[in-house]
């Protein structure tokens, strides 16, 4: 048995690129073809759906700076010239991308290719990768940006090598700390970069003993040719920062997803949507604690903890810190692999347990896919509006959707209607303190008290105030409200609100008081 | 060849199984939970699969356990009646802890007197009088042993016994999430040794990095719909709030002594804490960081206290054996043994300490063996089982119901009722996975304390429930006489035996 797992992973070790493009491929198809075969729409989460949104919004002359993402702005050319399922292949192409420029960077620093070899196959097999690259994510776009504008940095044509300063500038856009933690590693890559060339400087100067003009000549050819483009990517790092928090009011932590479900959300074994497998969280810790004797490594530890404060207040981080943890994860099974073992069979035995444990997640993983929002159902449910005349023309185009913050980003797709927004609210946090209260004085829509409300005196006036037509209630929304005491949709049996439509657990209901006054 | 103090552990052996099965037999029927796993070999005997998909529990509901023990036992069910094999098999694994703890014990103190000490108390632990038990408990206690026992013997004789280390262990794995007590006590241990600067082999490192990935896996395998659905909070089992404090009570010292029994558990104790502050025996200090772990896993409310009591019981009574060996030594080096010179000269210094060991072990086995064989034997007349007239209560509904019936009774009731009648219960004490947990206990609630009609009518209607059970232990529960909603026309009396009556639910909301 140890035997067959030795060569096996020599096997593995040989072919490493093959195996990593031909999982990528696998990993990325299977995802897509589960949605496809149980007829879910193809792209799923929220932020997808904000992507798509905030694209058609510039394709529709609604262009507002502070709404619009970076990575709407690449899919414009896809959804100006074809419906918005071909979007799909805009993360297929990053991965595929982003994949060549990491390996073309390992490969040209001479950087240790096993270590790559284990970061690649730990990132394809974890759930936050298959989310990323099954959908529209920012983490994909910011990777494959920071590798091509490492890639450019890395060539000997100058003219190249000015192209990533306009690459680096973009960065800052995704978010604050996404721009910062840019900076950090661009920082740390520009040294590495720096002191190589000093070094090959110093031994072609050996070599030909040149003479001191000769030596004053490289150094200002090495200042001009190498250092001067690493420090505009800086410096426009930098620039991006200022230009996206001054112009494009761009956050800290940019739009709050949630702050709830820590672990649950960080460890895709227990529930979460993305994550990281539970043996690749404890090989990071395993690797964190290695990798703090490694002089090298030490410029991770400030990243780490960077995303893991962002990521406790906004759980949007959890790809870039999960992307960190794998690095972790990667160095302690090298490290497994490296170490001499007294029991050498239980260390085959270990390894093997360890790769086994991280596929079963991953494709346990894989598995959950079809669950994830958008289901056919919601799609169907949302598109029904639309294709009822009576409530998309009779009704003023500026009323809203009342939802759970979960939902916004699909209505606001689905339908020509806006959601009531949480965009700037701890949506999860505050609903769990405003549960248990069935009257509140103040009720705004612009969070999810509402659905916390028993009392119309309460409730129809904040839902006139703004603007509110349409109540969404999905299985969601009944699982976490569905209280027959109280609550929002309690109050639903009132006679102002009007049951529109409703099949296999999704309800559209009608606020119908403007109405009912306006005939009076 | 068997030496004298083989024939003595066996001669212990036998005389508890002995006591053991004369006390299963005597006392009828089993404990609450067995029957769960009594219907659980049934269904191995009937379709050769566990009952995942379990029909009856909550009125159907998916259950995930883990199945060794039901297979070995369904193995043994072939060739003898499924009752007696549910009460020998438990207590013959229960006695097989006896020589596994002797030779734990010997590793440790390397000495046959102390060691038969420890035999003797893990033979006669109160707590693991559960005669009338069939779960999965003592079968993986024997194989948590024997990992720890192969766990130290790796330690030094290395490589061959690994294969008995990863068998037992995988056994271990596959019968019971006991095994998380041995994972978190190992890394405890690490994590002591590290502290304490106290030197660990290497190959200790490797087992417990290569038993914890392990133990991760196969709990990830089989219950993953559980981690899925729970999170961290499949700890508790999704035991409602209400109840869960029968499953984790605070730590009692009353009951801890009652359990464990005075002796053992004083002279562990205080072994533990003056070990402390010594130089570390390398066996001993790993039971001791067992010992820590499981304490402060049941101070945290980790696992349930019955089978931490139980584990560390048995860990205790080896740790007893180093307590013994250290009044042994204390005596040498106190002016007891200069007062003993002066009374008889002639004796020598070793006959002198021989001569105290055995007047000590003659005073520790006569304070010993009655100290714990009486609560022991208590313990066992006094075991939670369930009644036999209610077991004639439910033999009735098999034959008087629908076989779709839902039929509520008390929650520690619920495997029975399934067991016996075959039919579906509203709730038991399996609360994994189910959904609604809590809505569903505060609706049992209701049902048996509630005052209105209607309430309970929608209730029945909305659980489909067409009986219901009043026990004398869910009178007991909820201290109540009766139901207090009974109407005759809603409600008709179909049977009564020895203060257990059984309703019939005859109308529902929107008939009546």
């Amino acid at each position: 048995m140890d035997r067959i797992i030795k060569e096996n992973i020599t096997f593995v070790l040989k072919h490493k690129k093959k195996i990593i493009f031909a999982l990528l491929i696998i990993v990325i198809t299977v995802s897509i073809f589960m949605r496809y075969s149980q007829e879910k729409p193809l792209l799923f989460t929220p932020e997808a759906y904000t992507h798509l949104n905030s694209a058609e919004n510039i394709i529709g002359g609604n262009f507002f700076l502070s709404e619009s993402t970076l990575y709407s702005v690449f899919l414009l050319p896809i959804l100006f010239f074809f419906s918005y399922e071909f979007s799909l292949f805009l993360p297929i192409v990053l991965a595929i991308s982003s994949l060549l420029l990491f390996f073309t960077l390992v490969k040209e620093h001479k950087f240790d290719e096993e270590y790559a070899f284990f970061f690649a196959l730990f990132l394809i097999l974890s759930p936050v990768f298959i989310v990323s690259f099954s959908t529209l994510e920012d983490t994909t776009l910011f990777l494959f940006l920071f590798l091509l504008g490492c890639y450019l940095l890395n060539r000997k044509n100058r003219i190249l090598q000015y192209f990533a300063v306009p690459l680096f500038f973009l960065l800052p856009f995704f978010n604050l700390i996404v721009g910062i933690i840019s900076f950090l590693l661009l920082f740390k890559y520009s040294l590495f970069l720096h002191n190589k060339k000093r070094k090959s400087f110093k031994v072609n100067k050996k070599e030909s003993e040149k003479d001191l003009v000769d030596l004053a000549h490289e150094t200002w050819r090495l200042e001009k040719d190498f250092d001067t483009p690493l420090k505009f990517s800086l410096f426009s790092v930098f620039i991006g920062l200022i230009v996206s928090f001054v112009f494009f009011g761009r956050t800290l932590l940019g739009e709050l997803v949630s702050t709830q479900n820590f672990w649950q959300n960080l460890i895709s074994d227990f529930g979460g949507i993305g994550g990281i497998s539970l043996f690749v969280f404890l090989l990071a810790f395993i690797g964190f604690l290695v990798s703090w004797k490694k002089k090298e490594l030490v410029y991770l530890h400030p990243i780490f903890f960077l995303l893991l404060l962002a990521y406790f207040f906004n759980n949007a981080f959890l790809p870039l810190l999960s992307i960190v943890i794998v690095a972790f994860a990667a160095l302690s099974f090298k490290d497994f692999l490296e170490r001499d073992w007294l029991l050498e069979k239980l260390k085959h035995y270990t390894i093997f347990l360890l790769i086994l444990s991280i596929i079963f997640s991953g494709i346990t993983f894989i598995d959950r896919i079809p669950g994830f929002e958008p289901s056919e159902e919601a799609v169907f449910t949302l598109e029904w509006i639309s294709d009822h005349p009576r409530y998309t023309y009779l009704t003023d185009i500026r009323s809203k959707f009342l939802n759970i913050g979960e939902n916004e980003a699909f209505i606001e797709f689905f339908t020509p209607y806006r959601a009531s927004s949480f965009r700037q609210d701890f949506a999860r946090e505050k609903i769990e303190n405003i549960f248990n209260q069935n009257d509140i004085a103040t009720v705004s829509t612009e969070n999810q008290e509402a659905f916390s409300v028993t009392y119309t005196k309460n409730i129809f006036p904040a839902l006139q105030n703004d603007k509110i037509r349409f109540i969404y209630i999905d299985p969601l929304t009944k699982e976490r409200f569905g209280d027959e005491q109280g609550g929002l949709i309690f109050s639903l049996r009132n006679e102002n609100f009007k049951l529109i439509y409703s099949e296999n657990g999704y309800e559209l209901w009608l606020f119908t008081l403007d109405e009912i006054q306006a005939q009076k | 060849m068997l030496k004298r103090k083989h024939w003595i552990v066996l001669a212990i052996v036998l005389a508890t199984l002995t006591l053991r099965l004369i006390l299963a037999f005597t006392i009828p029927d089993f404990s609450p939970d067995s029957y769960f796993h009594l219907r659980q070999v049934e269904s191995i005997l009937e379709n050769g699969f566990p009952s995942y998909d379990d029909d009856l529990s909550y009125g159907g509901r998916d259950y995930i356990f883990l199945p060794l023990y039901h297979y070995l036992t369904a193995g043994f069910a072939l060739i003898f009646p499924l009752e007696f094999i549910a009460k020998f098999l438990n207590n013959l694994v229960f006695v097989l802890l006896i020589p596994v703890i002797f030779m734990i014990s010997e590793k440790i103190s390397k000495r046959e007197n102390s060691s038969l000490f420890a035999a003797i108390v893990a033979a006669l632990l109160p707590i693991n009088f559960m005669t009338n038990s069939f779960e999965p408990l003592a079968f993986s206690l024997l194989f948590l042993f024997l990992s720890i026992n192969y766990f130290l013997e790796c330690q030094k004789s290395g490589k061959r016994k690994v294969y008995y280390f990863i068998g037992s262990l995988i056994v271990l794995l596959l019968s019971s999430s006991l095994a998380s007590i041995l994972i978190f006590s190992l890394l405890f241990y690490l994590l002591l040794s590290n502290v304490e600067e106290t030197r660990t082999y290497k190959s200790e490192i490797e087992l417990i990095i290569f038993s914890t990935f392990l133990f991760l896996w196969i709990q990830l395998i089989f219950f993953k719909e559980i981690f899925l659905a729970e999170g961290f909070s499949f700890i508790w089992k999704n035991i409602p709030p209400q109840v869960l404090n029968e499953y984790f009570p605070q730590v009692s010292i009353t009951q801890t002594i009652f359990f464990i029994g005075i002796i053992p558990l004083l002279g562990g104790l205080f072994f533990i804490y003056s070990s402390m502050f010594e130089k570390k025996n390398k066996n001993l200090f790993l039971l001791v960081s067992f010992a820590i772990s499981s304490i402060i896993l049941t101070w945290f409310k980790l696992i349930p206290f019955r089978t931490a009591l139980a584990f560390l019981g048995l860990l205790l009574a080896i740790i007893f054996t180093s307590f013994y060996e250290q009044v042994i030594n204390f005596y040498q080096k106190t002016r007891l043994s200069t007062l003993d010179k002066k009374i008889s000269k002639k004796i020598n210094k070793v006959q002198k300490v021989k001569r105290f060991a055995d007047i000590t072990s003659t005073i520790i086995l006569i304070i010993l063996i009655p100290s714990m064989l009486i609560p022991a034997v208590g313990f066992s007349l006094q075991q939670d089982i369930i009644d036999q007239e209610i077991i004639v209560v439910f033999e009735h509904l098999k034959d008087n119901t629908n076989k779709n019936s839902v039929i509520l009774t008390d929650l520690e009731e619920g495997h029975a009722l399934s067991f016996f009648s075959g039919r579906k219960n509203f709730m038991d004490t399996n609360f994994n996975l189910i959904d609604d947990v809590e809505e569903r206990f505060e609706s049992f609630r209701t049902l048996y304390t509630g005052i209105f009609e209607t309430e309970a009518l929608k209730l029945l209607d909305k659980y489909n429930i067409r009986y219901i059970v009043v026990s004398e232990s869910v009178k007991e529960r909820f201290d109540i006489e009766g139901l207090n909603y009974l109407d005759q026309n809603c409600f008709e009396l179909e049977f009564s035996y020895q203060g257990n009556e059984v309703y019939e639910v005859t109308c529902s909301i929107e008939r009546s």
